[in-house]
């Protein structure tokens, strides 16, 4: 897990009220799928997108279980900021998110059996996943629940993103299926057409991803030397 | 700054918090976690037979086409214990003549099968199979591998239809009627056309296929007492 800089938890001030989805809060949202989007800016969170990426199903079940994960976490950490003895508080951050996430493999495994089974032990990685400690560090230890909320939305999101997007092209060119639907027609097989078989493997993604943050680099040059 | 009694106290409440909010969850969706498992195992012990189980109908098929039987060492029927209730693994370390032999009998349209859980440990974890033998008790109709951790790609392998339709055919005896099981060979490519005890194995699966012979050899060398005695 790579560690995150962190942020000096600010004294708490009464601030103005300010609504609830004022342009700052927005903001919120929308950064993670842009200019700070935590795997493609950041390069958070490969291992996941690299590994559950082959279908499309999988990517989006992942994507729901981390924004959700991250939104928790986030809201219940931010609640407590102000009692955490700074000793312990990564070891308290990394309770609040191990709980959760046993609470959503529970969850899936109830209601979701056969996601549960092919997303194994991805589902238990989400505790390792720096992401969501990442978020908690950085933003939720020094922020109100609200926008730490959001926070975790747009991360979340942001990731998830990043995620779907990749399976797509993984599971139409590896598979030849989307969401387990055929999609490429019988007659381009007999043809000649073949599934690329790279297209299962890791490093697939790796080449996508890689893609995504050279497109995105070359469009944006104030990013390239943020990390 | 805060006192170490505190942060003692702070770190203690979390996760006696934590432990109790996951013990309540885990204690309300047993029920429903156990029904899945369950439903799991019934598609894996039809398909070792049946290539179009639909799960829609999977209840009643079910009911209909298999017959549930707990046998002992010498065949007969052992009152008041569901199949459900013996754990295989569990099993495997009692003695012989004190062991519980789960058999699945499917019936239909005349034609009988007789299919068996096996439990073994590839190269992570537990893996485990149903296994339906033909009508004769010997020759294998068709074996269907499940797996905790195995590598993909790798190991998991065992679970796909192409490594599975590899026993089709295969038989558990020597001519003689004496227990043979069915050895998985090292790396793929070996031949075995014509040899009823060896099925070619899955390169770069070495440990995880070893545990698929260990557990066929462990965990059906004493059903031959077993088929001998029972009921057709």
């Amino acid at each position: 897990m790579s560690t995150v800089a962190v942020e000096e938890p600010r004294p708490i001030v009464a601030e103005p009220k300010e609504p609830l989805l004022s342009k700052k809060n927005r903001r919120l949202v929308s950064d993670p799928f842009g200019d700070n989007n935590p795997i493609t800016v950041q390069v958070l969170g490969i291992c996941s997108a690299l590994a559950i990426t082959t279908q499309l199903a999988n990517a989006l079940v992942m994507a729901v279980s981390v924004t959700f994960v991250i939104c928790c976490s986030s809201v219940l950490i931010s609640l407590l900021r102000a009692t955490i003895p700074p000793r312990v508080r990564m070891i308290i951050q990394l309770l609040v998110i191990a709980g959760l996430v046993v609470f959503v493999d529970q969850i899936l495994q109830a209601f979701l059996f056969d996601v549960a089974q092919e997303l194994s032990v991805y589902i238990g990685l989400i505790i390792t996943n720096c992401i969501v400690m990442g978020r908690l560090e950085a933003f939720a230890m020094a922020n109100r629940p609200w926008q730490s909320f959001l926070d975790g939305v747009g991360n979340g999101a942001g990731y998830g993103a990043i995620l779907v997007v990749v399976a797509f092209f993984r599971e139409l060119f590896g598979s030849g299926t989307l969401l387990g639907f055929q999609v490429v027609p019988q007659f381009v097989y007999d043809l000649g057409y073949v599934d690329n078989g790279v297209m299962l493997t890791p490093a697939a993604a790796m080449f996508l991803i890689g893609g995504f943050i050279w497109v995105q680099r070359a469009l944006r040059p104030k990013l390239t030397d943020v990390s | 700054m805060y006192s170490n009694r505190y942060t003692l106290a702070y770190a203690t409440g979390v996760t006696v918090s934590v432990a109790v909010v996951l013990a309540l969850a885990s204690s309300s969706l047993r029920g429903l976690q156990a029904a899945n498992v369950r439903r799991a195992q019934q598609i894996a012990i039809l398909e070792t037979v049946m290539t179009d189980v639909n799960p829609e109908t999977l209840d009643a098929d079910y009911a209909a086409y298999v017959d549930e039987r707990v046998l002992d060492y010498s065949g007969r029927p052992v009152d008041g214990v569901a199949t459900v209730d013996v754990d295989v693994r569990a099993e495997l370390r009692t003695s012989p003549e004190d062991r519980l032999y789960p058999v699945y009998v499917y019936a239909r349209d005349g034609e009988t099968r007789y299919i068996v859980p096996i439990e073994g440990n590839g190269l992570w974890g537990g893996i485990n199979a149903f296994l339906a033998l033909q009508a004769d008790r010997d020759t294998i109709a068709g074996v269907v591998f499940d797996h905790e951790t195995e590598t993909p790609g790798l190991g998991a392998e065992i679970a796909t239809a192409e490594f599975q339709d590899r026993f089709r055919g295969k038989r558990l005896f020597a001519d003689g009627g004496a227990f043979a099981s069915v050895e998985v060979l090292k790396g793929a490519g070996n031949d075995v056309a014509g040899d009823p005890h060896r099925v070619d194995g899955l390169t770069g699966a070495t440990m995880t296929t070893r545990g698929v012979t260990e557990m066929f050899r462990d965990g059906l060398s004493l059903y031959n007492n077993v088929f001998q005695g029972m009921d057709p």
